[in-house]
């Protein structure tokens, strides 16, 4: 047994913090950039007027930010070194996640906007798994400098959590498909050139099997936004969309005719464990804030702090912060050391239990700081308003406890979650 | 809006509270042993000469007629001295209330005056079995026909059996047209427990509630007339899920009774035990607890008051009810937990009654229907509505 870290892992944690301040803190500083992040930053990034999607000086913003640190060679560190990454690992993505988020609100790391220094690119591991030579000509490099992206369209709005029983579907229409359906909660879909839609192509509602993944472009006939949903945390760019007799060839298909919700599985593996590390951060993160206010504010002659009642919840937090930064590195080690799909039920426990940390050590740095914890000049409403999504996407908690559940009363197979082929 | 107690409830409540601190309180641990048997007998005997037995009962019959605010009302007054005379007295009233609601004029006669008297020290039912605990429908105790005349024969064996040792007579639950789907081929009768085909087992070595005893009784081949049968042939199950509701109402009256004396004697300890050169009450982390502990407790005894009102005035009160028993019952393990806590090794002694109060309080989640029952009801009673 050995808790520490990697040395090469620590030591680029380092490297990370150096770069931040160096090259991110300036621009985060300049131009009164600093209003995307204090007590203005919904107003600052939310243009109402038009949809309420996030600003395009916003968006560029972040755009500069990206390339900064894809200049610096920190960008890709998730991504395979032939793509000019550096084999990331599993461990090492949810280090550093938590690492970003626990330095709190700013330009190295946005989770409302999936945004941070080293990229959370599930689109381009998944491309790179699953795309066709084709594809990956087209879309490997737009998708390692983040310049492109590719919308993720499951969910319906009569299906959330039983995707399986989807209504989309897409039937063959001499060399190509014709898709028709509705889709919602397409992150980025206002800005993204193409929309990875899922729709039923054979089998039953239910079935995991006979569910294909089709690139779609944006622009295509027939495809449509109809909204941008508002939602607790503005701006928004989670769109609903239509399709309406959608033509797509057949070299659309993507991971396979039929073989869809392998893809979703894999999608959703890596991207709760890192979902669950930034949550984990976004945690310590309101601790450490609280704990350092507690210490410092002197009501009745005597600093906060020493108050058990206050001492108290804190400790609770930390206890928990302390078990599931276990949980997350040993699940993130496992998956790198077994396989992605080794601890499905461990990514589970890891995802819902820190988004609801997060929300918890949220609400209780709030209640520490009394009437400025509710203050926009806190970040913690914002840090809330966050995390509190993350107990309802990418698998609500029901649902993460769910699959639990199912591994630990032999409903589900360990090594094979729905749609997957061992 | 009124939240005082009428005159009548106010002096239930005195006088209960009065017998519970002097007469009851001193003599509770010592009430659990065994051979302590003869005077909790003599307890509940001074239970019935008080009118505790029957407090929802016409003085027709007896009874006390006070309703039932008044009836909870003494189960937590009586239940802060002694969980296991609390139940005896729980199980009591709700014997004497479904004979009453729904026996025969002649076992009216029969069997409430008995329990009201304190001729019977207690009457009990006899509802689960091995296999048949929240399910009571998969309950295999058999009543037939019996060949030569009108009556019934019983057999089977009924487990959990409050009062089992010292019953005058048994409410017996018994399939009588197997045939029947789920639920609705099982009929309920009255056996006097000295019926020759009635046979007491050993007392079941418990955690908690030790004074009562709790009993398997089996019945083998035992004979009873047709005037046995209460209430109506196979409508037995709506008597159980029905009539049994009020049973509820004193295990959630009972359950706040125990907590009660437990944080009620721990906030006495703090204020006197001293740590780090200060009452262990001046530590926030004791306070807040402490304050947590008191608002729940409060909280469920508005629940339970409310559920006692509803019924009382007629009207549904079986999510209430349900709510009350779920809420106090698991409070009241909370709070027994944190008293416990709050007094450290000495309250792990049975120098003190903390220990005894939290293993009186375990069982309150368990029976009279589990807290998973209790939210399968009030989901149910939720939902059935829309």
């Amino acid at each position: 047994m050995n808790f520490d870290l990697p040395p090469e892992l620590a030591a680029y944690l380092d490297e990370l913090d150096d770069f931040i301040e160096r090259e991110i803190k300036p621009l985060e500083q300049q131009d009164d950039n600093i209003r995307f992040f204090d007590h203005r930053r919904e107003h600052a990034r939310t243009d109402w007027d038009n949809g309420g999607r996030p600003r395009e000086d916003w968006e560029a913003l972040l755009a500069e930010a990206r390339r900064r640190a894809d200049a610096a060679g920190h960008y890709r560190y998730a991504f395979p070194q032939t793509f000019g990454g550096r084999d990331g690992t599993n461990l090492g993505m949810a280090v550093i996640r938590e690492h970003l988020a626990a330095r709190g609100l700013g330009l190295h790391c946005d989770l409302q906007n999936e945004h941070a220094i080293v990229a959370n690119n599930i689109g381009l591991l998944l491309m790179l798994e699953y795309g066709s030579e084709e594809q990956k000509a087209q879309w490997v490099e737009p998708l390692a400098t983040g310049e492109g992206f590719i919308a993720f369209g499951i969910t319906e709005p009569d299906h959330g959590s039983d995707a399986t029983h989807m209504e989309t579907s897409a039937v063959r229409d001499g060399d190509g498909w014709r898709i028709n359906g509705e889709k919602t909660w397409n992150t980025g879909i206002h800005t993204a050139p193409a929309d990875l839609i899922f729709a039923r192509t054979s089998g039953k509602a239910g079935d995991g099997d006979g569910i294909t993944a089709f690139i779609v472009p944006t622009d295509a006939d027939g495809f449509r936004l109809e909204e941008l949903l508002w939602t607790f945390n503005m701006p928004t760019d989670h769109g609903h969309v239509t399709l309406h007799d959608v033509r797509v060839p057949d070299s659309a298909i993507f991971g396979g005719e039929g073989r869809g919700l392998q893809v979703v599985q894999h999608f959703f593996n890596e991207n709760r464990i890192r979902q669950a590390a930034s949550s984990l951060g976004a945690a310590q993160f309101c601790i450490n804030e609280a704990v350092a206010y507690a210490r410092e504010r002197k009501p009745f002659g005597k600093p906060l702090a020493t108050n058990q009642g206050i001492q108290f919840p804190l400790v609770e937090l930390q206890t928990q912060c302390e078990m599931l930064r276990a949980l997350v590195h040993k699940t993130a080690w496992m998956m790198d050391t077994y396989g992605a799909f080794s601890v499905s039920d461990k990514v589970s426990m890891c995802n819902f239990w820190g988004n609801r940390l997060c929300c918890e050590a949220a609400d209780r740095a709030m209640q520490v700081h009394g009437g400025m914890g509710y203050s926009r000049h806190k970040p913690f409403e914002h840090i809330y308003r966050h995390h509190r999504r993350y107990r309802i996407t990418e698998g609500a908690e029901e649902i993460q406890m769910r699959r639990v559940a199912g591994y630990l009363f032999g409903f589900m197979k360990q090594r094979a979650p729905k749609g997957v082929q061992e | 809006m009124n939240f005082a107690p009428t005159e009548e409830q106010a002096l239930i409540q005195e006088s209960a509270r009065r017998f519970a601190t002097t007469e009851l309180a001193p003599i509770a641990g010592e009430l659990e042993d065994p051979a302590a048997r003869p005077r909790y007998l003599a307890v509940l005997k001074q239970l019935a000469e008080l009118g505790f037995m029957g407090l929802n009962v016409s003085p027709q019959y007896g009874g006390t007629g006070a309703g039932v605010v008044a009836f909870s009302l003494a189960m937590t007054e009586i239940s802060r001295a002694c969980a296991s005379t609390g139940v005896s007295m729980s199980v009591n009233n709700l014997v004497c209330e479904v004979v009453q609601s729904i026996g025969t004029e002649a076992q009216k006669e029969r069997y409430i005056t008995r329990v009201c008297s304190g001729e019977f020290p207690c009457g009990s039912f006899c509802l689960s079995e091995a296999g048949a605990g929240s399910d009571p429908s998969r309950m295999k105790t058999r009543a037939v026909r019996d060949g030569d005349g009108d009556g019934w024969v019983l057999n089977g064996t009924k487990m959990w059996i409050t009062s089992g040792e010292y019953a005058g007579f048994f409410v017996v639950w018994a399939v009588t047209d197997a045939s029947a789907p789920s639920g609705k081929g099982i009929s309920c009768f009255i056996v006097d427990a000295d019926n020759p085909g009635v046979t007491v087992g050993r007392a079941e070595h418990k955690m908690g509630q030790r004074a009562s005893s709790t009993n398997p009784v089996s019945f083998d081949d035992c004979r009873v007339g047709s005037d046995a049968m209460l209430g109506e042939e196979n409508a037995g199950f709506r008597i159980a899920v029905g009539e049994l509701t009020g049973g509820r109402i004193g295990i959630a009256s009972l359950a706040l009774g125990i907590g009660s004396a437990a944080i009620d004697f721990a906030r006495q300890y703090i204020t006197e035990r001293e740590q780090f050169g200060q009452k262990i009450a001046d530590f926030q982390g004791i306070q807040f607890q402490l304050a947590d502990t008191m608002t729940e407790l409060e909280a469920g005894r508005l629940l339970v008051l409310n559920a006692a009102w509803m019924k009382e005035t007629g009207q549904p009160y079986m999510q209430a009810a349900s709510m009350a028993k779920l809420y106090c019952t698991e409070a009241a393990n909370r709070a027994c937990y944190t008293a416990l806590q709050f007094m450290g090794g000495a309250g792990y002694t049975a120098e003190y009654p903390l220990e005894r109060y939290a293993r009186d309080a375990r069982v309150t989640t368990i029976y009279e229907g589990t807290s998973e029952i209790q939210r399968v009801i009030i989901a149910r009673e939720l939902l059935k509505s829309l």
